[in-house]
């Protein structure tokens, strides 16, 4: 028994000296999963390293030419993007939508800001916008909602190719809680990466090698205007900046694109009216960002006048083209949203000159709609009412 | 987790041991027991095998009770064929079924008779042959006398099973292991730290050496049909084999002895320097010493060992060493490297007299040095000149790697000429093969400290626990970062585990 406190001090002893050792060789650890996370060149935690590229180049506010041509993985750049943002660095203000919110701009708005309206947009990668900022917890303070009038068609969902229906599925089960059978990613597998000696060994070849950005992808050259450059630009508020050529396009030419959509608007075909369970997810989804206290504004913008007075003419084939915009106002009211725009552009007002094609309002047109956030506040809270006043004309 | 070298066994291990050192030492037995057999059960390829470790350990351990008990020699020696006839039976029915069914239809074919189909190779479980042959061992020993039959079942199912062995081995014997197992030793410090190093130091082997080496012969060995490789090439590779097959089943082993030095137990060394051995001999007894000592104790004495004359000793030599290719794997290409060793040996045996009167008479030999690296050379060679077959087969396991091997042997002597006519495209052809710059400086290091701090008698840890902590923290250091920045973690499995 005399023994036994002597025993338990060399024990004591002893598993100090085994933890210390421990402790000495944490360091290497440290630095597997700092070079791991860090460089991560294949995108477990930061992203693709392609993406990457294109991201910093984003962050470095940099125009950028070729996006177009990475359509296909838009997405995964807002993702990579926002897994790079940090506090600081999130923006007060971002717009989700289609690209006919995309031409909506820092200088409109007036704060900091970053337009993740993904090309084509449908409901689920509306939310999914939102759920990229969210899932990281980098949500902003004021979120600009350009809501397009097929959002509630059900019909285009199978024409959706760049959706990511688990992504989806994942937040409105998650976080709307309205359940929708889904396979969730394991977490785990990924975070396994940290450990991984090997991919210690490709972070550090990859350190080696230069930034890579997708070969097609470029930054507009350091004292080039954009404006007189004759490609596409993505500018560093994610907004789009069309080519020269397609700017100036002869009205001519974007008159025939309007007659063209009268033969069936984009999206918008066999769209009776809107689909009620999905405008209870969008429903669900306005409650959820205003309780966590964002500030929410819709924008509407608008459609050439042809194709509008061609949507009147077939009020039942388009039914769901104006019930929208009425749901949308409708939810406008009943949560205090502001509704900027409207589908009308006799409401606008707006010409067909107002348009770059069918489709997309020219940025001096949606200038016109949104009046900035700081003005857009004050109105919200002094209980402006900033609806149109043009009615919205019944089908 | 058939592996030491998977992500998954550090934090197995430590979690192993953090419980084990907690709980009261007569339970840590049971607690190793059955982490052993979690350790089997976690790789799902081996999951359906556990019925076969259990029911290994639960027939030789009720074999061995009944042994003891008998009195008639001739119902103890029907009772231990029965028990061994069960445990080779299994061995056979998994290791060897498909290629002795495979030999065995291909003679029938060749005879004219058709309609025999080849049997079809199956599944081995990982360990059946350290397995089997601890537990053939112990029942013979309980048949000798040499050791009294356990009476507790679990601490018998731990001897067989004990998960730092069943990998690579060592194969041990009762009664080196299994009294320990049951009396573990109280924690100590340094015997635990002497443990780690020993882990970590097969980790450094593994990764550093043997996975580099391997890069570079697979980029040969896998690519025979392909490349047209000629001697110079076919030569390296060879001789780099010898070497990772080397650092990767001591790598193996140095990881089990480790993780048993850690538990408190004393498993065999199975490596001594065989490849500094100065002769073929010596190199065998350094050489995977477990098994070639489990040879001479259960077979090559029984058979009569070098008792009865120069021509039966050989015979038993070369019968130990085909058994013992065809315990490496189920071919033919095995069954000629088992052979052409025991050739070796026979030779090395029958010349030895005149080899000794003509290196009185050589030269070189009055310098130490120059004699004992001549010598160590020329046995390196030997060996590698049998590892030829033993990695064929690894390649085309069944009788292709036999044809691979002759292939190697066939376009041994070509090329040369080349070589020597264009030197400058050495590098670019020795850079096709993976041995850059860089892989060359780090494995001509990496061997440096292999062969320095083994080339004490006392095993590497106890040299290591003996230095100062100035060295011995940048020594940590060292092999840590060379394995962060020099390792090739491609292939986490043991040569030796598959067999």
């Amino acid at each position: 028994m005399k023994r036994l406190p002597l025993i338990c001090l060399n024990r004591l002893i002893s598993a100090v000296r085994l933890t210390a050792g421990a402790l000495l060789l944490t360091p290497l650890l440290a630095l597997v999963v700092y070079v791991n996370y860090s460089i991560d060149c294949q995108g477990y935690f930061l992203g693709d390293v392609d993406l990457r590229g294109i991201v910093d180049l984003i962050l470095d506010g940099k125009d950028i030419i070729g996006f177009d041509r990475i359509l296909s993985r838009q997405r995964e750049v807002l993702d990579t993007l926002v897994a790079n943002m940090s506090d600081d660095t999130v923006p007060e203000t971002i717009a989700l939508g289609s690209s006919r919110a995309m031409q909506l701009s820092q200088e409109m708005v007036g704060t900091s800001f970053y337009n993740s309206s993904l090309s084509g947009a449908d409901f689920s990668e509306l939310l999914c916008e939102f759920y990229l900022y969210d899932r990281r917890g980098r949500l902003p303070q004021n979120i600009i909602i350009g809501v397009d009038p097929w959002i509630f068609n059900l019909d285009i969902d199978a024409q959706s190719k760049r959706a990511d229906p688990t992504l989806y599925a994942e937040f409105v089960s998650e976080r709307l809680g309205i359940p929708i059978p889904y396979e969730a990613e394991d977490p785990a597998q990924s975070w396994q990466y940290l450990f991984d000696l090997s991919y210690f060994q490709g972070n550090l070849d990859s350190l080696q090698k230069e930034a890579v950005t997708d070969g097609e992808v470029q930054p507009v050259p350091d004292g080039v205007d954009p404006y007189t450059l004759d490609a596409e630009i993505r500018r560093p508020d994610g907004s789009i900046l069309y080519s020269l050529s397609y700017r100036n396009r002869p009205q001519e030419e974007i008159d025939a694109d309007i007659l063209y959509q009268t033969n069936g608007m984009s999206f918008l075909a066999n769209y009776p009216e809107p689909d009620a369970e999905r405008l209870a997810i969008f429903e669900a989804w306005i409650r959820y960002m205003q309780e966590k206290g964002i500030n929410l504004f819709f924008f509407l913008a608008p459609y050439p006048p042809g194709e509008y007075d061609n949507a009147l003419a077939k009020a039942e084939e388009y039914g769901g083209f104006f019930g929208a915009e009425e749901a949308v106002r409708a939810l406008g009211r009943k949560y205090n949203i502001p509704v900027y725009g409207s589908y009308d552009p006799y409401a606008i007002p707006a010409e067909s000159t107002d348009f770059y094609d069918g489709l997309h309002p020219r940025s001096e047109c949606v200038a016109r709609i949104f009046p900035g956030i700081p003005k857009a506040l004050a109105d919200r809270d002094a209980g402006i009412d900033v609806s149109l006043s043009h009615p919205v004309r019944e089908p | 987790m058939s592996s030491f070298f998977s992500v998954a066994f550090p934090v197995f291990f430590a979690g192993v041991c953090l419980v084990y050192f907690v709980l009261p030492r007569a339970v840590r037995p049971f607690w190793l027991l059955a982490c052993s057999w979690l350790f089997y059960l976690y790789d799902p390829q081996n999951a359906g095998f556990i019925v076969l470790l259990a029911g290994a350990s639960i027939v030789t351990w009720a074999a061995a009770l009944v042994l003891e008990r008998l009195q008639s020699r001739s119902a103890r020696r029907i009772c231990l064929a029965v028990t061994l006839f069960l445990c080779f039976g299994c061995l056979f029915y998994y290791k060897y079924f498909g290629f002795f069914g495979e030999a065995l239809s291909g003679l029938l074919r060749a005879a004219g008779l058709r309609g025999f189909a080849a049997a079809p190779s199956l599944l081995a479980p990982v360990g059946i042959s350290y397995f089997t042959f601890a537990a053939a061992g112990y029942v013979i020993d309980v048949y000798r006398g040499k050791y009294r039959a356990e009476r507790n079942p679990l601490y018998y199912a731990l001897f067989v099973g004990f998960f730092p062995c069943i990998v690579t081995g060592p194969i041990e014997r009762a009664p080196g292991l299994l009294s320990q197992l049951k009396s573990p030793p109280p924690f100590e410090y340094h015997r635990v730290a002497g443990g780690l190093f020993r882990i970590l130091w097969g980790f450094f082997k593994k990764f550093v050496i043997a996975n580099t080496l391997g890069g570079v012969v697979d980029a040969v060995y896998g690519n025979l049909q392909y490349r047209g490789y000629t001697g110079p090439v076919l030569l390296l590779a060879s001789l780099l084999y010898t070497y990772q097959l080397y650092c990767d089943f001591s790598a193996g082993c140095d990881v089990a002895i480790g993780a048993g030095t850690v538990f408190g137990f004393t498993l065999t060394e199975n490596f001594r320097q065989p490849l500094r051995a100065a002769s073929f001999t010596a190199l065998w007894r350094r050489w995977h010493i477990s098994l070639t000592s489990w040879f001479r104790d259960y077979l090559y004495i029984p058979l009569g060992g070098n008792r009865k004359g120069a021509l039966r000793r050989n015979l038993n030599q070369l019968f130990v060493f085909l058994v013992s290719g065809l315990w490496h794997g189920a071919s033919l290409s095995m069954a000629v490297w088992g052979l052409l060793n025991g050739a070796y040996l026979c030779i090395g045996k029958a010349t030895e007299g005149a080899r000794l009167r003509l290196a009185r008479r050589n030269p070189l030999y009055r310098l130490r040095p120059a004699k004992r690296a001549i010598q160590c050379v020329i046995v390196y060679l030997l060996f590698t000149s049998c590892i030829v077959f033993f990695r064929a087969s690894e390649v085309f396991p069944g009788s292709a790697g036999l044809q691979d091997a002759l292939y190697v042997y066939a376009h041994l002597f070509t090329g040369w000429d080349s070589l020597f006519a264009a030197p400058a495209s050495v590098g670019r052809v020795l850079a096709s093969i993976g041995l850059t710059w860089q892989t060359v400086i780090v494995l001509c290091f990496g061997i440096a400290v292999v062969e320095t701090l083994e080339s004490a008698p006392a095993p590497v840890s106890r040299v290591i626990r003996k230095a100062p902590i100035v060295l011995r923290w940048p020594l940590y250091y060292a092999l840590c970062l060379a394995m962060l920045l020099f390792g090739s973690f491609a292939n986490s499995g043991s040569i030796y585990g598959r067999f």
